[in-house]
């Protein structure tokens, strides 16, 4: 195969190189300093950001140049010479324009050395080369340093983004609230919205190409084929899924496409020479860009077909080559060919594109209370607390724009509707936030959510708290108490639970030296250390053991624990001096009977008082309610809720005030019946 | 002696069969993301290549010329299902980080070209020194680039015993966040390979120069 | 003709030779792999078979939802299934089946299913109804987690097909289960006192021999003074001739969901079908109130077809 290399340009011309890559420079810094200015003005924004974004102007440069300055001392050339013929801080300015404000410096200092060298050098210098080192270099970025930001430069999503997660279609509706998050189409339009440092302003970008075009430094040819392209197949693919005429428009504005169109798809030394095969390297860029979409479900369409037309250069260049004029007919028709089968191929595949569900992150409410912080998927997570003067908590809102948001915004919201409901009416001190319900798929954003959660408790001290301390030793502690074991995984698993006077655990001990490592013995060591703290300041007779939190993959460990805590319940009659109320059968007592018809049958209620007229017990009996609900009801009643009225005058108990069951209505308000039929049975 | 030596030399860099004939090159790219990796193939290619060799080379004279090839692949491929269930068996874990691999070690172009180049027109003790040779030779270059891979793209170098998974050694040397997990993936493993290529032509040429201005 | 003989025996010879060599080699490793196996899986096993002595029988498998087969001598097989419900992560658990047919265990091992949904696969109520069954019988879907359940019961189909061949046990492989039966029990008269359910006609559409009767009705929370509950609506079509209901459909449900919607389903309202004043119809077990309340609109429909 015969291949010629032609390093281009490669006709005289009035302009020299110099002053083509001169103008480049120019037009870019014009873009540069518009996002400056963006970012100085911008509503949560700030100086800090533009200083930031020079910073990393600079990172850049200095690599390129410094990498570049290495190179030619080790090939010996006059080195101030050949850097500035080799224009290497053209590839850094644009790679910095490519990369969001967050990235870290590091990660743009490596990729841009490596963009140089991997993309440049090694194939001869400047004009030497097939791909375009800046789409290497942000290629590379994408592939190695995604997770490297900074953390305290807070992105919100882009456009693009959220507009992928929901499979690049929206229902018009729904887009018009969707858009009117960034300030509408006109403003995406200048470029006042997130996105990556110099890619957002379409009007700058647009202005900057056009002189550049004047100046005959690039071909307008590629940028109409490119974006005539983009529009055509989007509107027919808009027009296919239903879309309106913004969908064309939104495509155009969003993921570099401008950016790309102007300053790296006309790369002279990557692009075909002739005008044929520049509106072919237009029209195959526009393909992938929208198939990679649609598609691909990836926002960052651009680079990749940059990428890929380049590496098909060569072969468009076969197709195109020879006397222009004679075979004007011929790329004529190739050019036509090309164009259709990419739009045919499109619309094709346009028609097996399903919206996603998305949830915009919807604007939370301002409260206040003790804030805590964490690190999300995208960026700070930020839940606020707000306590009444007991320290009861009123209500949770959470907080984090930076999230995806079909899946980590999504689960904030869930969590501000429905998640922290089970928070509210707990003390503060007390919530044990890890029973959030975590959303499948956000795990990480539900985690921070935790985390953050937690952080507000940090400050709190508890009143009830007896002088343990507040974090449990790794290896399990010598304790006075009771005594409960059962067979475990491995072996015997034993727990003592230690009670205070009043029969109040004060802190429950677990061990179980014969359980696996990695799963039960982790278990244990996680009931010792957080599992177990929900029943400290519970009395023993009442704690309700099944509600441990077993672990997975330790299910035989977790309720062997679980066994052996039953047991020790079963031996404290002599400690406590409260009367117990046992959980099986229910006793006989002598006292004040009262009935009340239930669900299935009959339900009474006998109150037992002392000499004084203060409740010492109350039981319900209801043989005839119906299993797993009424009979679960009516247990529930016997050893908890009855518990409260234990000391309290009869004449002045209120029954009203149990909560009925969910799902045994009819039994729970028979028993408060009952109960109060009781009551003024004993007061006549 | 010296004729051995040099040729031992040879395997290991002027013929490399890596870096310098370019063969075996899938299965390098594909598992040199860690040292244990590259030494659990080196050591399986080692013993496959050498045996292979001798086995081949003591049936030299009675193996019809018509199937040799056949016969060949006989030998090899018994052979590396041999090492592969005595892997699965023993070092379970190598076992899967190198998977279907150590079954493509019978595709692996060393070991058929050391056969019939080699193997097939030498003596017993000179076939088994050219297997070990090119296989520490691909040894060494399979360890060359996991190191490379390993540290740059992960950051800790780290060696565990393959039978027992008990951990020998294990440095970070780069922070996790500064890793370049590039390193870690195919694309990482082409430009690795593409540098200890050029590196070694550099070399090769360097000497040869020197050599003629001699 | 004799180079091509010599040169086949030639190669037959040496392929012995290997053969030879490979079947050394493997006796020698195969029991060190299989115990291997079963050590990673015992941990698993003994959740449903504790102590037991367990080896991995082969997996002649071809839909790919079985993982892994062992058999716990002298108790059954355990079967470790995978396959892919709601979460695109697939969920794995393990089905066992006693020696005499019958369900030895049901155990999750990972699932990443929703909470409240498809996670209930694993919940009580579903495995109870599970470990009631034996390896003949059709395995039920789990309503409100069909898409779970679904792939669930696709690989204990599968580990059925492996168990029933292996023990000789004759099944129907197309049988389908019937969605489990809705619990109902006490009868309430439709002519009972239901005032409180303030059921009114609010439309009438008559249409020959039959009356379309919209009527609203409180359900559960409006009776209790709720005030953020709403009123359930009930379309009841009743024949003129003999004052029998002929349909009654719910339209508008205001009630507690999760628990009052229970009593949408054609087989409850199948229960109004032929009542009459003087009928009565059982409330579904857990939704008393919302069951009276459609009992009320059918009431208050029979009444206006009545003239009363």
């Amino acid at each position: 195969m015969k291949f010629t290399f032609k390093p281009s340009p490669n006709y005289r011309d009035s302009q020299s190189t110099q002053s083509i890559m001169r103008d480049l420079t120019i037009g870019l810094l014009v873009v540069f300093a518009f996002s400056l200015f963006y970012y100085v003005t911008g509503e949560n924004l700030g100086v800090n950001y533009a200083l930031r974004a020079c910073g990393l102007l600079v990172t850049s440069v200095i690599s390129a140049v410094v990498t570049e300055a290495i190179y030619f001392a080790f090939k010996k050339e006059p080195i101030i010479k050949s850097i500035k013929g080799s224009f290497g801080w053209v590839t850094a300015i644009i790679l910095t324009l490519m990369c969001p404000i967050n990235i870290s410096y590091y990660a743009l200092a490596i990729s841009t050395i490596l963009a140089i060298v991997f993309g440049k050098l090694v194939f001869g210098g400047f004009g030497q080369n097939i791909f375009n080192p800046a789409a290497f270099g942000r290629a590379i970025i994408m592939a190695s340093f995604a997770g490297s930001v900074a953390v305290d430069f807070a992105t919100s999503a882009t456009p693009t983004a959220s507009f992928a997660a929901s499979g690049w279609l929206m229902s018009n509706e729904t887009f018009s609230s969707f858009i009117a998050q960034f300030g509408g189409l006109s403003e995406m339009f200048i470029g006042r919205y997130p996105g990556a440092i110099g890619e957002t302003s379409a009007l700058v970008i647009l202005l900057v190409g056009a002189f550049l075009v004047y100046r005959k430094v690039i071909d307008w040819k590629v940028i109409v084929a490119y974006l005539g392209t983009i529009f055509v197949s989007t509107l027919g693919i808009g027009l296919v899924n239903g879309q309106g005429m913004w969908y064309p428009i939104f495509h155009l504005l969003t993921g570099g496409v401008m950016f790309g169109a102007v300053f790296m798809l006309t790369d002279p030394v990557t692009n075909p020479t002739s005008s044929a095969g520049r509106i072919i390297f237009g029209i195959g860029a526009a393909f992938f860009t929208v198939l990679i979409r649609i598609k691909g479900n990836l926002p960052e369409g651009v680079l990749y077909s940059i990428l890929l037309m380049n590496m098909l250069t060569p072969l468009i260049e076969r197709l195109t080559t020879g006397n222009q004029i004679k075979i004007a007919k011929k790329n004529m028709r190739n050019v036509a060919i090309i164009f259709v089968a990419c739009l045919a191929i499109l619309l094709g595949v346009s028609t097996t594109m399903e919206a996603k569900e998305i949830t915009i992150n919807e604007p939370v409410e301002e409260i206040d209370g003790i804030t805590g912080t964490a690190q999300g998927f995208g960026g700070e997570v930020s839940v606020t607390v707000a306590t009444d003067e007991n320290g009861i908590i009123t209500k949770i809102v959470a907080e984090g724009t930076a999230e995806t948001p079909n899946l980590g915004g999504a689960a904030i919201s869930t969590f501000n509707s429905e998640g922290f409901a089970k928070f509210e009416g707990v003390a503060l001190a007390e919530a044990d936030f890890d029973t959030l319900d975590t959303i499948t798929g956000s795990t990480v954003t539900s985690e921070a959510v935790i985390e953050a959660l937690k952080q507000t408790q940090g400050g709190q001290t508890t009143t009830q708290e007896v002088t343990e301390e507040t974090t449990a030793p790794t290896t399990t502690e010598e304790i006075d108490g009771i005594v409960g074991s059962a067979q475990g995984f491995g072996g015997e698993i034993s727990v003592t639970v230690a009670t205070d006077e009043n029969g109040i655990i004060t802190k429950i001990v677990a061990e179980g030296a014969n359980e696996t490592a990695g799963l039960g013995l982790d278990a244990i060591e996680t009931f010792n250390n957080e599992g177990f703290a929900k029943f400290e300041g519970v009395a023993l007779a009442e704690a309700d053991f099944d509600t441990l939190d077993t672990i997975t993959g330790s299910t035989v460990t977790s309720e062997a624990v679980i066994e052996a805590l039953k047991q020790t319940q079963g031996e404290t009659t002599t400690e406590t001096t409260a009367p117990e109320t046992t959980e099986a059968a229910t006793e006989e007592n002598d006292g004040i009977v009262g009935t009340a018809q239930g669900f299935g049958g009959e339900i009474t209620v006998t109150i037992s008082v002392d000499e004084n007229g203060n409740i010492t017990s109350v039981v319900a009996e209801g043989a005839n309610e119906t299993a797993g609900l009424g009979l679960d009801a009516i247990e529930k009643f016997n050893s908890e809720d009855f518990t409260e009225f234990e000391g309290v005058a009869l004449a002045e108990a209120d029954f009203s005030t149990i909560d009925t069951v969910t799902g045994s209505t009819v039994t729970s308000k028979a028993v408060v019946e009952a109960a109060q039929a009781a009551q003024s049975a004993a007061q006549q | 002696m010296n004729k051995n030596k040099s040729s031992f030399i040879n395997g290991l860099l002027t013929e490399n069969p890596v870096f310098g004939l370019y063969l075996g090159i899938c299965s390098t790219l594909a598992i040199t993301t860690s040292l244990n990796n590259a030494i659990g193939m080196g050591v399986a290619v080692i013993f496959v290549l050498t045996f292979s060799n001798i086995i081949i080379s003591a049936m030299r004279n009675i193996i019809p010329n018509e199937i040799r090839i056949p016969v060949y692949i006989v030998i090899i491929a018994t052979l590396v299902t041999i090492v592969e269930m005595l892997i699965h068996a023993y070092a379970p874990s190598l076992y899967s980080a190198l998977g279907a691999f150590i079954s493509l070690i019978v595709v692996n172009c060393i070991i058929l070209g050391r056969a019939e180049a080699f193997a097939s027109k030498n003596g017993i003790l000179a076939s088994a020194m050219d297997g070990i040779s090119m296989g520490i030779g691909y040894t060494l270059s399979l360890l060359v680039m996991s190191l490379i891979r390993q540290i740059l793209g992960t950051g800790i170098l780290s060696f565990s015993n393959p039978f027992t998974d008990a951990t020998i050694f294990s440095f970070t040397i780069i922070p996790e966040n500064y890793v370049i997990s590039m390193f870690k993936d195919p694309t990482g493993a082409f430009l690795t390979f593409a540098c200890c290529a050029a590196a070694l032509t550099a070399y090769i040429n360097h000497k040869k120069k020197k050599e003629a201005s001699r | 003709m004799k180079k091509i003989i010599y040169l086949t025996c030639f190669l037959a010879i040496v392929c012995a030779i290997a053969g030879g060599a490979l079947t050394v080699v493997n006796d020698m490793t195969a029991p060190v792999i299989e115990s291997m196996a079963i050590e990673a899986e015992k941990e698993n096993l003994e959740l449903i078979y504790p102590g037991a002595d367990f080896t991995e029988v082969e997996n002649t498998d071809d839909t790919g939802l079985i993982l892994g087969i062992y058999e716990a001598a002298g108790q059954g097989y355990v079967y470790k299934l995978q396959n892919t419900g709601y979460s695109s992560t697939p969920f794995q658990f393990l089905i066992a089946f006693n020696l005499d047919g019958t369900v030895g265990g049901y155990q999750m091992l990972q699932s990443s299913e929703t909470n409240g949904f498809g996670a209930r696969a694993w919940e009580d109520e579903y495995t109870n109804t599970i470990l009631g069954l034996t390896s003949s019988d059709a395995f039920p879907l789990l309503s409100g987690a069909t898409v779970t359940s679904t792939g669930v019961v696709e690989a204990i189909d599968a580990a059925k097909a492996h168990f029933n061949a292996l023990q000789g046990i004759e099944y129907d492989e197309n049988a389908v289960a019937e969605a489990p039966a809705l619990a109902t029990g006490n009868p309430v008269a439709l002519n009972s006192d239901l005032a409180d359910y303030n059921a009114t006609v609010t439309d009438e559409v008559a249409d020959g021999d039959k009356t379309t009767y919209t009527v609203t009705a409180y359900g559960f929370g409006l009776l209790n003074g709720q005030s953020d509950y709403s009123e359930n609506v009930f379309e009841v079509v009743v024949n003129n001739t003999d004052l029998t209901i002929d349909s009654i459909a719910m339209t508008q449900f205001g009630d507690t969901a999760g628990i009052g919607d229970k009593i949408d389903t054609p087989e409850y309202f199948d229960l109004f079908k032929g009542a009459t004043i003087d009928s009565s119809v059982d409330t579904v077990t857990g939704a008393t109130f919302t069951s009276n309340s459609a009992i009320a609109a059918a009431q208050a429909a029979l009444n206006a077809a009545g003239g009363q």
